[in-house]
């Protein structure tokens, strides 16, 4: 634990990116447990209320208090993030692996589907399929993952290809290690640098892409709140209910300002070219 | 008992579309604790020798002849033509090797103790915190002063001396009948180099191990081991015990070398040997050494030289090759 704290405060943008995060996951989480309003109890009587002491944030249409909506909306919004990055890296290094070892035509194949997956328009296919009414928290998970793995599996690759040339690759296979024990002792933890700096920037990518799907009315439905549900319900006065808007936007700004913050240090700190003392 | 015999290897590299012969008709049998030096100039195969021997010629490198290993119950396996899961059975149990550049032969992001430790569970497949235990002593064996530091450090942090230890330990971790060392000493500076050849005569006497030992130094084969045999252009120049080839070096290329270390020995400015060294892709006709050799004839870029046998374990490829006293 002293480590990581040491290893964080290494780096400035390692550093600030944390604390973001870190206290948008504690206020996402904890926030609800502590809020006298339920994120999804109507009260048409406290229908769009500026900001005040009762009301933080204000309250929507339904008299919904915009501060409770916000936390519940970071759980999924994040949530989803998080779990469809999971998805995503863990196929992305399984293929990479099998197209870098097995090699051949598969290999090829395998890079070509890669080239094909990158090649479609990803925004267009999601609100296609999920215009045609299969919207569902699984189903958004689901696609960004799937359209989400190519780059990971496309670095995995390259980098075992090259690490598998090196010396102590050779130097395990002469002491008799198994293959499957040199991928995953020798090979995967030299590799595992890159991919968590691209698995954190690609969190924060797809936290973009799902407030872009709910803000267009495909993602997430009401009564559930992803920040990008709350960003679109302001969006009928954006003047006049300024509030609705302005703070779920500065949430997800925040969260991707934070996550790419987390990117750049940990690639500051994980790329022997950028580290000047250990 | 003969450990390790060698028949008529000749490897080929072919991955460049033409095939390029890498070694030669190489033959030799070395017994069970003893030393063998491979000397020969960059470039003349010692390092291919080595990979054919374990079994690691990289893709595109064809091998043919016999090599035999006698493993320790007794069994003979033929390294060419052996299994895929025999070959990880002989490699790092019967047959260990340290490379050339230690510190590139560490992973880069797993601690050195942990490296130990892992192939010592692996290999005998004991328990984690025993293995851990063993890994200390084998890093204490191999002369490292602080274990404890060297067992949590990255490879970085170490200096090449002490990674040149720690990769020995590692190779010794399987606990092999025959350790093979590719130019063990050559990053290292003469002290460390002397402290080094010592653990290892230390280690073989200790394990009895048998060693093969790759150097460019031809003083330390020398003093170091019990038979020599020297390589030029992937061809075998001259094979035998190291008393004989002190005594009475039999081809002009032996005798060039053992010049030059006599001279170096003495501080005096050794006479070089002529030439370079004749590129593999395009090698000279008859024998290779020819171009540069003071007693070459008409014979010698037409064919190639027979193995003649001087002695009992000393064989030249010459046709001229001196006379024996």
């Amino acid at each position: 634990m002293k480590r990581i704290v040491n290893i964080i405060c290494s780096d400035k943008s390692l550093y600030a990116g944390s604390i973001l995060i870190g206290i948008i996951i504690i206020f996402s989480l904890t926030g609800p447990l502590l809020s006298p309003y339920n994120y999804s109890s109507q009260n048409l009587s406290e229908a769009l209320q500026s900001p005040s002491i009762s009301h933080p944030l204000g309250t929507d249409y339904y008299g919904r208090d915009v501060l409770a909506r916000i936390m519940h909306g970071g759980q999924i919004t994040l949530g989803i993030a998080l779990l469809a990055t999971t998805i995503a890296v863990l196929t992305g290094i399984i293929i990479g692996l099998i197209s870098a070892f097995v090699g051949g035509w598969l290999d090829r194949i395998l890079m070509r589907l890669v080239d094909i997956m990158l090649g479609f328009p990803k925004l267009f296919i999601i609100l296609l399929v999920i215009g045609m009414g299969y919207s569902s928290i699984g189903l958004i998970i689901l696609f960004l993952a799937i359209f989400s793995w190519m780059e990971i599996a496309r670095i995995v690759r390259s980098e075992v290809l090259v690490i598998r040339e090196q010396l102590y690759i050779k130097s395990a296979e002469a002491i008799g290690l198994r293959r499957r024990r040199i991928i995953f002792i020798h090979i995967l933890p030299n590799v595992m640098g890159t991919i968590i700096v691209s698995s954190v920037l690609l969190i924060s990518t797809l936290i973009l892409i799902e407030s872009s799907i709910s803000f267009l009315g495909l993602g997430v439905q009401p009564p559930n709140a992803s920040w990008g549900t709350i960003l679109t319900e302001g969006r009928i006065d954006p003047i006049g209910t300024w509030w609705i808007s302005v703070f779920s936007g500065i949430f997800i700004i925040a969260a991707i300002i934070g996550f790419n913050l987390i990117g750049d240090g940990l690639r500051n700190i994980l790329d022997p070219k950028f580290t000047e003392n250990t | 008992m003969s450990l390790l015999t060698v028949e008529n290897l000749s490897v080929i590299n072919s991955s460049s579309g033409r095939s390029i012969s890498i070694l030669k008709n190489i033959g030799f049998s070395l017994n069970s604790g003893e030393t063998l030096a491979v000397i020969g100039e960059t470039g003349s195969g010692k390092s291919m020798l080595c990979k054919s021997i374990i079994g690691l010629l990289p893709p595109g490198f064809l091998c043919s002849g016999n090599i035999h290993y006698t493993s320790s119950d007794n069994t003979k396996t033929s390294i060419i033509s052996a299994e895929k899961s025999d070959l990880l059975n002989i490699r790092g149990r019967e047959i260990g090797m340290v490379f050339q550049e230690a510190a590139a032969s560490l992973n880069p992001v797993v601690r050195c103790g942990n490296q130990i430790t892992d192939v010592l569970s692996v290999e005998s497949k004991i328990d984690k915190n025993k293995a851990k235990k063993q890994a200390r002593k084998l890093l204490e064996t191999v002369g490292l002063s602080e274990p404890e530091r060297i067992f949590h450090a990255y490879p970085h942090q170490l200096s090449g001396g002490m990674a040149q230890r720690v990769a020995l330990a590692l190779a010794l971790a399987g606990k092999p009948q025959l350790l093979i060392a590719d130019e063990p000493s050559s990053s290292l500076d003469s002290i460390t180099k002397k402290y080094y050849l010592n653990l290892l005569n230390r280690l073989k006497q200790e394990n009895n191990l048998t060693l093969i030992l790759v150097t460019h130094d031809v003083d330390e084969a020398l003093s170091f081991a019990d038979n020599i045999l020297v390589l030029y252009a992937g061809c075998m120049t001259e094979y035998g015990r190291t008393g004989a080839i002190k005594k009475a070096p039999a081809h002009p290329y032996t005798k060039a070398l053992l010049n030059i270390a006599r001279a170096l020995k003495e501080k005096d400015f050794p006479t070089p040997i002529p030439g370079e060294i004749s590129s593999l892709t395009n090698p000279p006709s008859g024998c290779r050494f020819h171009p540069r050799c003071p007693k070459a004839q008409d014979i010698c870029r037409l064919k190639e030289p027979p193995s003649i046998d001087i002695s009992d374990n000393h064989s030249v490829r010459c046709f001229f090759p001196a006379e024996t006293i």
